[in-house]
């Protein structure tokens, strides 16, 4: 696995050097500009969940895919080292944020008392989410296919964050805010995390019947 | 012992089936795998590989390779159609990927061959011509002490110089009595070049496998009038072509009346006129 995991990093600071570089623009500069915190984050959230569709697509292009099944390493394998590499992107993100916060304390431009750290959870958190739930279909479909249903997927979560904003609007009973009153974003990673752990269980068995 | 054996394999798709393979590969032995596109040798090589499941007994190198793929592809070299390395890589980073794979991988095998090759080690992937893409293909297959080595079509769209670089990196790889060499190819000057047995895959059947000398020994190309043809014995010809002043036909040697004249065929002669209607084992 420590070779597939290489590949990919390599593939990540070469092919997708500028993906790479906006995420780690967006998640600093999410630190300072604390207005535009929430479009920040989203944008460094968004960007870090394609990174793994990014590698698998290279993966396709090269028929990597097919010449990994004559390599002396599992399906098994092939399907964590991707969700290996996923999980450092989104590492990535939290050290950048976590340091550029302190790096930002330091010479005073932030105040760790105001610093927005329920952002970070938010960005740790769709990253997860997403891949969690394209990469089991991108291992049985392939990635074509697997990007239909992300659209479809965020389609479906926009529509009904989108139909849920109108109700609050018609009910005072039926409210964002309302809802997620004490409720601590920080929930939020962890339960992310178990998803993209139990993904990562069906992606194995989804991949094990995969021929290319 | 066999570099690998296959007891009944097959696979069926939609449309196209490879039907009860038998065939062995001893030791130290280099088999060249011929047939036409879609006859089957990618599925074959797939199945060897553990890369598909399909139906059969499967052992390569003495052990199953359903059961014990990873471990046993340690010890193959392989290299399919196309170099399968990203475009972004280059030979530098091939080096450090394969190493994270291979238990026994050899660095310094591996830039000595990509120095014998003529190949850059810090250029990208996708600035390589296709011959150096293969060549580094190969190189990779050699460089971490494989026992057997799978090679699918390594030589095709290459020029005659490249082809011939390459033949010999496997000549070189087979001075070890322990190393063994499977290899699908439509070249097949090359592959007469090279190996000492010959399998014939056509409709995904397996026509033949035969040592390549008792092959060539075994057929014999007779030209005569069609009615001299028709007189022979049945079963002598396997395979006839018929032109404006007689046919030519592929005949079983040992069948032939005496006094016949006949020549000897080459490879390609044989699995022209056997494609086009015999059937044999």
């Amino acid at each position: 696995m420590k070779g597939l995991i290489r590949k990919d990093l390599y593939v990540l600071f070469s092919a997708c050097r500028l993906q790479l570089l906006i995420v780690t623009l967006f998640a600093g500069a999410a630190v300072l500009l604390e207005e535009q915190v929430s479009y920040l984050c989203a944008l460094t959230a968004v960007m870090a969940a394609m990174l793994p569709m990014t590698l698998m697509a290279y993966d396709e292009q090269s028929r990597f895919d097919r010449f990994a099944f004559a390599l002396p390493v599992s399906r098994a394998e092939i399907v964590l080292g991707k969700y290996a590499v996923t999980l450092l992107s989104v590492l990535w993100v939290a050290v950048v944020y976590v340091l550029g916060g302190l790096l930002s304390a330091a010479f005073g431009l932030l105040d760790l008392a105001q610093w927005n750290l329920g952002a970070l959870a938010g960005m740790l958190t769709l990253p997860l989410i997403v891949p969690a739930l394209y990469l089991p279909l991108a291992f049985r479909f392939g990635v074509e296919k697997g990007r239909i249903w992300v659209i479809i997927f965020m389609a479906v979560f926009g529509a009904a964050a989108f139909a849920l904003t109108q109700l609050s609007s018609v009910s005072a009973e039926i409210s964002v805010p309302g809802l997620l009153e004490g409720f601590s974003p920080w929930l939020l990673p962890p339960a992310a995390l178990l998803l993209f752990g139990l993904s990562a269980l069906v992606s194995v068995q989804l991949y094990k019947k995969r021929e290319l | 012992m066999n570099a690998f054996e296959l007891k009944g394999a097959g696979k069926r798709y939609k449309g196209f089936c490879l039907q009860n393979v038998d065939l062995a590969l001893p030791e130290g032995c280099i088999l060249g795998l011929i047939g036409e596109n879609g006859a089957g040798k990618t599925t074959l090589i797939k199945l060897l590989l553990g890369m598909i499941e399909g139906e059969g007994e499967i052992r390569v190198l003495g052990r199953d390779i359903r059961r014990e793929g990873a471990a046993i592809r340690q010890e193959i070299g392989v290299v399919l159609d196309e170099a399968c390395f990203p475009e972004s890589l280059n030979a530098r980073q091939v080096n450090a990927v394969l190493g994270g794979m291979y238990e026994h991988w050899q660095e310094e095998e591996f830039f000595r061959l990509l120095h014998r090759l003529s190949l850059p080690e810090g250029k990208r992937f996708k600035e390589f011509s296709r011959g150096m893409k293969m060549k580094l293909a190969i190189a990779a297959a050699l460089s971490h002490e494989a026992k057997l080595l799978v090679l699918d079509e390594p030589t095709s769209g290459l020029d005659p110089i490249v082809r011939d670089e390459i033949l010999d990196l496997f000549y070189d790889f087979t001075r070890d009595e322990g190393h063994s060499i499977l290899i699908s190819s439509h070249i097949v000057t090359d592959l007469e070049k090279l190996c000492d047995y010959m399998a014939f895959l056509h409709n995904g059947k397996l026509l033949f496998i035969e040592e390549k000398d008792a092959l060539l020994e075994r057929f014999a190309i007779v030209r005569c009038t069609k009615e001299q043809c028709a007189a022979f014995a049945p079963g002598t010809v396997r395979g006839m072509r018929e032109g404006a002043y007689g046919v030519e036909a592929l005949c079983e040697r040992a069948l032939l009346p005496q006094g016949v004249t006949a020549a000897r065929p080459t490879v390609e002669e044989i699995i022209v006129f056997l494609a086009k209607g015999a059937e044999l084992l």
